[in-house]
């Protein structure tokens, strides 16, 4: 267990607990308003101030947290299931036809950025926070599944995957025993970065009114309702970016740290088998 | 003046010590050969020269180079002598290009450094350059990029962008070990003729004893940091003070103990355990164009070959010649176009289960292994086709029975070295007890040291298990540890086969003996009573060979004069030419066109002169056809053969007799070029470069007495061969043999070099039993 994992794994802990705190209680009502109470200075009451309708701050990040993290983790889980088993289906059978229509499907995604996905989904099924994981989730698919087929390539020319093939091994259980685990740590790594991604985008999605709607807080809504007050309340801004860099900061530490801890090398007893063959 | 001299050299990186108190020297034109094991330092030692240290390192001690210190210039000044005048050859040539410029850009950009010289000249030197390392812009213009080049080619631009600047020490770390036998040897002489062209010093960095040993004036030996020993290469390969040294060299010349292949009374009428036959494997090439068609490579041509039970089949060729695409054919991994295979008599392609009857190894000792899965599972992975599980005491006995514990299955893979990597590559093809392991190059990537142990570990293996072994290598020398029969694959199909010793012997396709020609051979100084046997038994073929040829020619007295005069003026100028050109080139009449331009005036000149030799005794010049007829008498003569064999085999000294073979073997080469001795060619040319540099000999002649003092029969043996020593002569003229005066090889070498270039029939084949017969 790394220290870094360990102050990842904390800080992204704590940012979930506040958020699943906020299912049963958050100091204030967030939807109720409070005019005379706005642009207030943090206080005992209000520990991080009120916003321009009188809102707890404190609160409305709380509830904040709940949406954004929910959001960007299902979008990188729809990713990874969609992306992960298309990049080792490529790898499989790379160099065939089969191969050529996955990567080319991959491309026609990639074609069309999230934004364009989430408004085509809100033309169908109306503005919601669903709606921006769906789009996100799409999106993330060809990320996953090209960062697979790549690292899945130079994989099967081990010798190792050769020798599974020696013992009657198929394509399908040598890309589950062998490509697989020897790819976590990119799909770690790109996991937390598709993760801070996801978050980012869903604030952006919010800030143009596709992600979730008032009155559900989201800390991309708060990013966006704040701009216009920046100039005499930039603690409104201050306060949800701050959330999202932190958040996104611990969870690059945690991805970093879960790397190192899950591979064979870093793990105890590794040194002391060597050097002890018989002659 | 010393050009390099290394002085108390230390490195550490990270606090770890990796060189430990460096010193040595290289003077100007002299070859170094740094040998060692991998983790020896011998890398680093280059890069501590060059002042190219990985980030962590530091580094003690003075590295003088024409007398400025590397090791306290500044990075400035380093950068003016890299390349200008110290030069790198890498081991890997593709990683060492870019593989976006063309060799010409490449070679160019070192003398637009230097030199500043304009685009256009810079080109104009390059090809000049290129055209020295053997690559003729005609034939391969500058405006070729790496991937458009062979290995070989592409190690012969890397040499040429190391030599461009003409630089006075040229570094070449491993620069062969990625090559094929027949390149490497090409590239070996490459770089021989150029430290003789330009004078310049080498650094030959290498793990193979053969090839420093064929290439190096002097040997230094590298072990965990530290030199070991650093000797004359001749001195070294006697001596061996130092017990590392001699272990390389056992490890090198390693042969298991094996039993014999049973023969085929032994075997029951079962037929072979392999069949292959008839097979033929395709691929198809990428389209040229978009409209054409795509065209198919035939990676394996109608292959035929069979494996008894118990036998070890060793598969020989070089890279690209189908070797591992047959492998997998056999292993039913790739379905075949044509043809056959047969496990126990079961289709491999149409019965599962016959594929459960084998197992392989490959050569890549830290690809073979899930780096995520434990030694348990990593080695019970046959077991899948099997359909169960396997037992604890199963992964046991497999790790115990090739020498690891049988707690290490709990570990990783990367808790294990490369040579106990193998030995878990051996345990999981050994696990479920197949009949036939294939072997694809397994030991290739080993240290020799470790080679040397898995070699006898398979041995053990075959005999505790009944195991057939199909050894897929490029190694010959494996080859003839391990192997009961040879295949040798060429271009998809098998060009020879037979038995090991049978092909070693007289190998019968030219393209066989280009191999054995190729692969480089440790001089038998000494090595081993093997090694002096094989001399030993040349010495007297020869002998037989040349008393068959010369009929009597009584005319002693005349060509007495001639003889020494010859041979004097070859010792004067000794020949540094005469070792560089490959021997293969000279030797096969097929590939003349291809060497006429690196045969210099030098060299034509040296011809004619050897020509005249025959004409001096008043002898045609073309044996051609008597070969065979000195070949027969040989055999002819076998028991002769034998019976001396025995003589010198206790003996313990045969640098005599070696040296007179160098002699009689310049005279025989000389004179004609059988076809047939390619590869005694190559091996003598080795001896020969050893003791024909002018030095070597003017240090002989000239410290009689130092030799003597060192042991008296050398300096007999000096004055017989070197000097015509007459009153050894007449002795021997006589067959009369004073006992006490000279050893058997003494003897027999001066008899050899008597005979070979005067003597008679008859006389030297009455010298042979007389000279069994004397101390037998």
């Amino acid at each position: 267990m790394s220290a870094r994992l360990l102050i990842g794994l904390g800080l992204s802990g704590l940012f979930a607990a506040a958020g699943l705190a906020s299912l049963l209680w958050t100091p204030h009502d967030v939807t109720s308003l409070n005019i005379a109470a706005k642009f207030a200075p943090s206080s005992a009451d209000h520990l991080l101030g009120t916003d321009h309708f009188g809102r707890d701050i404190l609160s409305m990040i709380m509830v904040g947290a709940r949406t954004s993290i929910a959001v960007a983790l299902l979008a990188v889980g729809i990713g990874m299931l969609g992306g992960v088993p298309l990049g080792l289906l490529a790898a499989a059978t790379r160099g065939s036809l089969l191969d050529d229509v996955v990567m080319r499907f991959n491309d026609l995604v990639f074609a069309f950025p999230a934004l364009l996905i989430a408004i085509m989904i809100t033309a169908i099924v109306g503005p919601s926070a669903v709606n921006s994981i769906v789009a996100i989730g799409i999106f993330n698919i060809p990320v996953f599944a090209r960062l697979v087929r790549a690292g899945a390539l130079p994989l099967w020319t081990l010798d190792f995957v050769l020798s599974a093939r020696v013992s009657g091994k198929g394509a399908a259980r040598i890309s589950v025993q062998h490509i697989l685990p020897n790819l976590t740590n990119l799909l770690i790594v790109q996991g937390t970065i598709q993760f801070s991604l996801g978050i980012l985008a869903e604030a952006g999605l919010s800030f143009v009114g596709l992600g979730a709607q008032p009155p559900t807080a989201s800390w991309g809504r708060m990013l966006a309702e704040s701009q216009t007050m920046i100039a005499f309340a930039p603690h409104l801004a201050l306060i949800p970016g701050l959330a999202i860099l932190l958040t996104v900061l611990c969870l690059n530490l945690a991805g970093e740290g879960l790397r190192d801890t899950l591979d064979p090398k870093s793990q105890k007893g590794a040194q002391q088998g060597a050097g002890r063959a018989a002659p | 003046m010393t050009l390099l001299t290394v002085e108390g050299l230390s490195l550490s990186i990270h606090g770890t010590p990796i060189l430990r108190d460096l010193s040595f020297g290289i003077e100007p034109g002299e070859i170094l050969g740094v040998i060692g094991e991998s983790g020896s330092g011998k890398s680093l030692t280059a890069l501590s020269i060059m002042q190219l240290l990985p980030s962590g390192s530091q580094s003690r001690g003075r590295v003088l180079f024409a007398g400025q210190d590397l090791a306290a210039a500044a990075e400035p000044d380093l950068c003016a002598v890299r390349g200008r005048d110290i030069g790198m050859v890498f081991q890997e040539p593709m990683t060492a290009l870019n593989p976006l410029q063309t060799i010409g850009q490449q070679v160019a950009e070192t003398i637009r450094i230097h030199e500043g010289a304009s685009p256009q000249q810079a080109l104009e030197r390059a090809e000049a350059v290129l055209e020295q390392c053997e690559l003729p812009a005609a034939q391969v213009p500058l405006s070729r990029y790496p991937h458009q080049l062979s290995g070989g080619q592409r190690q012969r631009v890397v040499i040429a962008m190391a030599i461009a600047m003409r630089p006075r020490l040229l570094i070449a770390d491993e620069a062969t070990t990625a090559l094929d036998v027949t390149t490497q040897a090409e590239i070996l002489a490459l770089l021989q003729r150029l430290v003789a062209e330009e004078g310049m010093a080498l650094m030959l960095i290498t793990h193979d004893l053969a090839v420093a040993a064929s290439l190096a004036d002097r040997i230094l030996v590298m072990h965990e940091g530290a030199v070991v020993e650093q000797e004359p290469t001749p001195a070294l390969l006697k001596a061996r003070t130092h017990p590392h040294t001699q272990l390389l060299f056992d490890a090198t010349d390693h042969r298991p103990d094996r039993q014999p292949a049973p023969t085929a009374a032994q075997t029951p009428a079962v037929g072979p355990l392999l069949r292959v036959q008839d097979v033929v494997q395709e691929y198809r090439l990428p389209r040229p164009h978009p409209l054409t068609g795509s065209g198919v490579r035939r990676a394996v041509d109608g292959v035929s070959l069979e494996i008894e039970r118990g036998c070890c089949l060793a598969l020989v060729g070089e890279s690209g010649s189908g070797k591992s695409t047959l492998a997998r054919a056999i292993l039913g991994l790739e379905p075949i176009r044509e043809g056959q295979i047969a496990l126990g008599g079961r289709d491999v392609f149409a019965d599962a289960g016959a594929r459960a009857g084998m197992q392989a190894v490959f050569q890549d000792p830290y690809g073979s292994f899930n780096p995520r899965w434990r030694v348990s599972r990593l080695i019970a992975e046959p077991f899948f086709r099997l359909g169960r599980a396997a037992r604890d005491e199963e992964i046991d006995e497999a790790l115990v029975s090739v020498g690891l514990a049988p707690a290490d299955k709990h570990k990783h893979i990367h808790a294990f070295s490369g040579g106990q990597r193998q030995r878990l590559a051996l345990a999981r093809a050994l696990i479920t007890r197949p009949d036939l392991i294939i072997l694809d190059e397994a030991v290739s990537a080993l240290d020799v040291s470790v080679r040397a142990q898995i070699l006898d570990l398979l041995a053990q293996l075959a005999a505790d298990f009944g195991l057939t072994y199909l050894f897929i290598t490029h190694d010959l020398s494996v080859v003839r540890a391990i192997a009961d029969n040879v295949a040798v694959m060429q271009a998809g199909k098998i060009v020879e086969r037979g038995r090991t010793d049978a092909v070693f012997a007289g190998p019968e396709s030219a393209y066989a003996a280009r191999l054995l020609a190729a692969a480089p051979r440790l001089p038998a100084m000494g090595g081993g009573s093997r090694a002096r046997t094989a001399v030993l038994q040349r010495v007297v073929r020869l002998l037989l060979a040349a008393g068959q040829q010369r009929p009597d020619a009584g005319h002693e007295g005349g060509s007495e004069e001639k003889l020494q005069q010859i041979t004097g003026e070859e010792r004067g100028h000794a020949p540094c030419h005469d070792r560089v050109v490959p021997t293969q080139h000279r030797a096969q009449p097929d590939q003349a066109g291809d060497i006429d331009h690196d045969i210099t005036d030098q060299h034509r000149a040296r011809r004619a002169q050897w020509a005249a030799i025959p004409a001096a005794f008043g002898e045609e010049t073309d044996n051609a056809g008597r070969e065979d007829e000195a070949e027969q008498v040989t055999t002819g003569r076998a028991h002769h053969v034998r019976k001396t064999n025995a003589l010198f085999r206790g003996a313990g000294k045969d640098r005599q007799a070696r040296r007179a073979l160098c002699e009689v073997e310049q005279y025989r080469r000389h004179t004609k070029a059988p076809a047939k001795c390619h590869a005694d060619d190559q091996h003598n040319q080795g001896l020969q470069g050893q003791w024909n540099r002018p030095e070597r000999n003017a240090d002989l002649r000239g410290n009689p007495q130092r030799e003597a003092a060192e042991d008296g029969e050398a300096n007999v043996a000096d004055q017989a061969v070197f000097n015509g020593d007459e009153r050894l002569r007449h002795g021997l003229s006589g067959h009369h043999v004073d006992g006490h005066c000279c050893s058997p090889e003494l003897y027999f070498a001066a008899v050899f070099m008597h005979f070979a270039f005067r003597g008679s029939r008859s006389k030297v084949l009455e010298a042979a039993p007389t000279c069994a017969n004397a101390w037998g």
